[in-house]
């Protein structure tokens, strides 16, 4: 059924004049545009991973072929970012997960005179990264920090916690800096995947006899399987780059605890200019990330045509 | 799509990019054209953080505009930059072909960019009467494989605040600072119990920066052992020092994981003990706290050297200032002549470096300016701080180094790990950057 | 299977009434069938039932039990919506099953009851597909097979065949009789179309703006309805109404309109002379008269649509008051002229006379012949 329209174009790419297609000519600038912006650096990266280039040594850049990449396959930070990109997507995808679609589920049952209150549950989302990494950076400051203030009180804590500078807990720190963040974005998917299960179908499984908890298992979830898929890929992709949050609360430490692989490709080329390596880490995190968007894009088209 | 439609795309892909490419290299090469073709004065480009912060910037700016005047035929086009971000932004610059004419800049990150082979050797472009002026030492320190490099502009050597107030409020001499170590560590220890709870004993920086580096470096020091001597790569032996840093934080005598900078608010709001801070301190102070006058900040702080430690020396870092001229640059002897104005003219010692707290750089200041080095500090900087102060292993690994070295330190404060452990590794470390590949 | 009992049931969302003070009974095995215009409150009335609402007031009975505050659940019936509501992630099979499974009845009486009712409904060789791979009598089938499975004491229907074009609709009607006759089940079944109330159901309640305007079997809503909403809403096409009066000469009724006179058959109300009234009477109650006949109970009018469906005529004509008025006749061979002039008159059936006021029925004559 799909090869029609397909078929039809062609026939007219054959008769007319340009031979091109109409939908190739309009898909050309946005192809061309991405190969300036995302094609070029890439392959020049991939080129650049190949060589020993300092930028603090221009005398000594050559040609050494993979022993970037050997070089990675020893280097301990490397793998600690690794492990800690890891860490911080899981975690933050997950945990958002969970409260985006309890926040969901509890704004979708809201009286309609408070869907204003949608709008304030967005806020956190249109925060520049930047500013929201600021704004918890003081959160959790050992001295003025609310954070420490309120564990405190409520007798969770009883010395202030030196939040941002210990292994364990700065990590925890940008994490709930991050899903503050991006949960709001769960709600918004949610709440749009909620709206679009028909009231009917939900009805029909509690008058079968279904308990809300089985209703919501067997309808309501099922239902959001596919939005859930989706985010959850897009937000390990977003996760996967998410430089500013990090980077402004802790610079990626105390030591190398909160430093991700964007984190340190940073730190690699922008603080030791150490470009050769940075790019074969680069290639690497990308090979990672292509891996992941691949399964995303698969499954964003089963969902529209499966 | 067929190998045809393919073969197309390509060439219209290669068709356009030439064109723009051939669009964007037309646009620059007008530009250079334009900035070249002004007649008889010149463009001098001077990057600096002076105009970037607002304690120095009025100061900076009355500075050039007298240099213009005095200069008619020279134009500075003045481009502020963060103090954190000079290396970054000076390497991006002369890679991207954009380099300044000149730069305030950093020992160490003068010696990268002289490493990167971004800067002009100064011997020739300077006067002989500047030269003749300079404080040999400070100059030598810009030196790089044989030449030299940066031309002295402001000293700035960390040197040890002591607040006296809060010396007396904890029954400490107001007027005998710690000498040694290990007073310093007895005092902090009496500071901590007899003071309330947000008064921090000392100011130290932990953070994984290569201004971290140069702020701890003293202390290092002071407890025997650098983490590099030249070639010498001694981190494993820090054990001591590694040792008193992990208690300041246990104790709390001092805030992990801060820049120096940021001790500063709290010493201008009475709750920092022992400050190690350059000549500059008082003047940002005041500029935190206006009603702080000179008697004032003088009744509250004295300075002096670190005290001392293993080997009975004072030691002082050198977060001077310098001026370095680029070796793009078409202006070299302009620049170079803007330079010496900075540093040695009446009006720029007058306006810039004696209000702002520095120390001048050149020898016939003291006696320019007898009045203005009768201050107790810049005494005490002239006659104790300077001599103190040492050379850090600048040079092409420095930030390297820096990181690691910090992140060992970091560690150390952050983690329960056996220190040997840690110091072993940052040895294993260091030496892969200056031994190995 | 059992009965079902609404005791001065209520409905008030905020501050519109959706089903005032109801009492009905359903008995055991019944067809019951509301029917209305939409907002007529039968929807809410059926979800009362099934438990997807709570009555504001009242209470409500399945067999001898109140179920008034108990969950859908527990309510032991199934319900069948307009749009299906299959489960689009499970298979036929395991939609017809899950209320079966919620219930832990053991798997191999699931299987059996899931293929019982699949044979029933002759979707045994759909099992295996998704809803989505299923046309929409198909999908009917299968929500059907749903509530069936389950062998509940009431189905609930909520206008089941709205969503199927016209000739499967007419099919599956017919479908749902057999089954009704062959469950024995009790069934409520919610319609806006008359046709399928006539049909299907063993007594109708028509409701109106939340009020149960008449209860009874299709017979009696049709030749004697209460009001003139009830006999303008069942039967098609509709009821002709003609405004007039009445003169009460010694109780000698006589309906006058202009143009008409047209004297009423003896009867025991008295009904005062000058009444205002509405007439009623069914367009397959009105004959044509031949020319030679002209007596004066013939109302005269002139044609002005002839619709020809085959076995019958309908005719729009107009009356001199200007009111419409639509005879039904058999056959179209006699079928007259657009803008001739004919005249009609009673011939069989009801005719009914409604105060114009308050539009209840006064009388409901059968026409003499």
């Amino acid at each position: 059924m799909a090869n029609k329209p397909d078929r039809i174009l062609e026939e007219v790419g054959r008769r007319g004049f340009p031979r091109l297609p109409l939908p190739f000519l309009l898909v050309f600038p946005a192809i061309f545009v991405l190969s300036i912006v995302i094609l070029y650096p890439l392959i020049s990266s991939s080129f650049l991973s190949l060589f020993h280039y300092e930028l603090t040594k221009p005398n000594e850049v050559e040609f050494n072929f993979l022993t970037n990449y050997n070089n990675m396959l020893h280097d301990d930070t490397f793998w600690l970012a690794f492990k800690n990109t890891l860490i911080f997507t899981g975690v933050s995808v997950v945990v958002s997960l969970v409260i985006g679609l309890i926040g969901a589920i509890a704004i979708d049952q809201l009286p309609e005179r408070f869907a204003g209150l949608r709008g304030v549950v967005l806020v956190p989302w249109i925060i520049p990264g930047v500013v929201v990494g600021f704004l918890f950076m003081l959160i959790f400051d050992v001295e003025v920090g609310v954070a420490n203030v309120i564990l405190k009180h409520s007798g969770i804590i009883k010395e202030f916690l030196p939040w941002l500078m210990d292994e364990h807990l700065a990590m925890i720190a940008v994490i709930v800096a991050n899903i503050w963040n991006q949960v709001p974005f769960y709600i918004l998917m949610f709440t749009a995947g909620l709206k679009a299960i028909p009231m009917d179908v939900k009805e029909a499984a509690i008058v079968e006899g279904a308990s809300r908890w089985q209703e919501f298992i067997h309808v309501t979830l099922p239902y959001l399987r596919g939005i859930l898929v989706i985010t959850s890929l897009l937000m390990v992709i977003r996760n996967f780059n998410n430089f500013p949050i990090i980077y402004t609360m802790t610079g990626g430490g105390p030591v190398f605890s909160t430093t991700t692989l964007v984190i340190y490709i940073y730190r690699l080329a922008f603080e030791q200019f150490n470009l050769g390596y940075a790019s074969a880490v680069g290639i690497v995190w990308c090979g990672v990330l292509l891996m992941v968007s691949m399964i995303y894009v698969k499954m964003l088209y089963k969902q529209v045509h499966g | 799509m067929s190998k045809k439609k393919w073969v197309i795309l390509l060439t219209m892909l290669t068709i356009l990019t030439l064109v723009l490419t051939a669009c964007g290299g037309g646009g620059s090469a007008q530009q250079k054209n334009a900035s070249g073709g002004s007649q008889g004065t010149v463009e001098i480009t001077f990057v600096n953080w002076a105009t970037a912060e607002e304690a120095t910037k009025q100061q900076m700016l009355d500075v050039i505009k007298e240099f213009e005047k005095q200069n008619p035929g020279i134009k500075v086009k003045n481009v502020p930059i963060p103090v954190g971000e000079q290396l970054n932004q000076l390497t991006i610059m002369t890679t991207g072909g954009n380099a300044p004419d000149i730069a305030q800049v950093h020992f160490d990150v003068g010696i990268s960019l002289a490493a990167m082979g971004a800067l002009e050797p100064n011997d020739n472009l300077l006067s002989k009467e500047f030269l003749d002026d300079v404080n040999k030492k400070l100059y030598d320190f810009g030196m790089y494989e044989g030449k030299h490099y940066l031309i002295p502009w402001v000293g700035h050597p960390l040197g040890f605040w002591y607040n006296k107030k809060l010396l007396q409020e904890a029954g400490l001499d107001p007027n005998n600072p710690p000498q040694t170590m290990d007073e310093l560590t007895k005092a902090m220890e009496i500071i901590k119990q007899k003071l309330p709870k947000d008064v921090v004993p000392l100011q130290i920086d932990t953070t994984i920066r290569t201004l971290g580096l140069s702020h701890e470096w003293s202390f290092m020091s002071a407890f025997g052992t650098v983490p590099v001597d030249g070639d010498k790569v001694q981190a494993n032996q820090m054990g001591p020092y590694a040792e008193w840093l992990r208690m300041l934080v246990q104790k709390g005598y001092t805030l992990p994981g801060k820049k120096f900078g940021e001790f500063r608010p709290l010493a201008a709001q009475n709750r920092l003990v022992f400050g190690f801070d350059g000549p500059s301190f008082k003047g940002i102070i005041q500029s935190f706290d206006k009603s702080i006058t000179d008697e004032k900040f003088y009744e509250t702080w004295g300075v002096t050297t670190l005290p001392v430690g293993v080997d009975k020396k004072p030691y002082s870092a050198p977060d001077d200032h310098n001026l370095a001229i680029f070796k793009a640059s078409k202006h070299k002897e302009a620049a170079a002549k803007f330079a010496e104005f900075l540093a040695r003219s009446d009006f720029s010692i007058k306006t810039y470096v004696i209000p702002l707290g520095f120390l001048p750089t050149v020898q016939s200041a003291v006696q320019r300016f007898p009045k203005e080095f009768s201050d107790p500090a810049r005494k005490a900087y002239v006659e104790k701080v300077v001599p103190a102060e040492v050379r850090l292993p600048y040079g092409p690994n420095y930030s390297k180094i820096a990181t690691v070295v910090m992140a060992g330190m970091q560690e150390v404060i952050t983690t329960n790990k056996p220190i040997p452990e840690i110091l072993n590794n940052v040895q294993t470390k260091l030496e892969g950057i200056i031994h190995g590949k | 299977m059992a009965g079902v009992k609404l005791a001065g049931v209520s409905k008030v969302f905020g501050n519109t009434t959706a089903v005032a003070r109801t009492d009905l009974e359903i008995k055991d095995g019944e067809f019951l069938v509301l029917v209305g215009p939409s907002g007529c409150g039968k929807s809410t009335t059926l979800r009362m039932i099934a438990g997807l609402e709570t009555p504001t007031e009242g209470d409500i009975y399945i067999g001898d039990r109140k179920v008034t505050n108990l969950e859908p659940k527990d309510r032991d019936i199934a319900m069948v919506f307009q749009n299906y509501a299959l489960y689009p992630h499970m298979k036929v099979f395991d939609n017809m099953a899950f209320g079966l499974r919620l219930r832990k009845v053991p798997r191999q009486e699931i299987e059996a009851r899931v293929k019982e009712a699949a044979e029933i409904l002759g979707i045994a060789h759909l099992l295996d597909r998704f809803p989505k791979q299923l046309s929409g009598g198909q999908r009917q089938r299968v929500a059907l097979g749903r509530a069936i499975v389950r062998h509940p004491q009431v189905f609930l229907m909520d206008e089941p065949l709205s969503n199927l074009d016209a000739k499967l609709r007419v099919q599956t009607r017919a479908e749902l009789i057999k089954l009704h006759q062959r469950l024995k089940t009790t069934v409520i079944y919610v319609t806006h179309d008359q046709t399928e109330a006539m049909t299907m159901g063993t007594r109708i309640v028509v409701m109106k703006d939340g009020v149960v305007q008449q209860v009874g079997t299709p017979k009696e809503i049709y030749n004697n309805p209460v009001n003139i909403f009830v006999a303008g809403f069942i039967g098609s096409p509709p009821m002709n109404f003609i405004k007039g009066i009445i003169e009460n000469t010694n109780g000698k009724l006589l309906f006058k309109a202009k143009g008409i006179t047209l004297p009423l058959p003896a009867t025991d109300m008295a009904v005062p002379s000058n009444t205002e009234v509405i007439l009623g009477i069914r367009p397959e109650s009105l004959a044509i008269v031949n020319g030679e006949n002209n007596g004066t109970q013939s109302i005269s009018c002139e044609v002005e649509v002839v619709e020809n469906i085959g076995s019958e005529t309908i005719i729009h004509a107009r009356t001199q008051g200007k009111e419409e008025v639509v005879i039904k006749a058999s056959g179209f061979d006699k079928a007259p002229q657009m803008g001739m002039v004919m005249k009609v008159k009673a011939s069989q059936g009801n005719m009914h006379l409604f105060d114009a006021q308050s539009g209840t029925c006064l009388i409901t004559f059968a026409i003499l012949a």
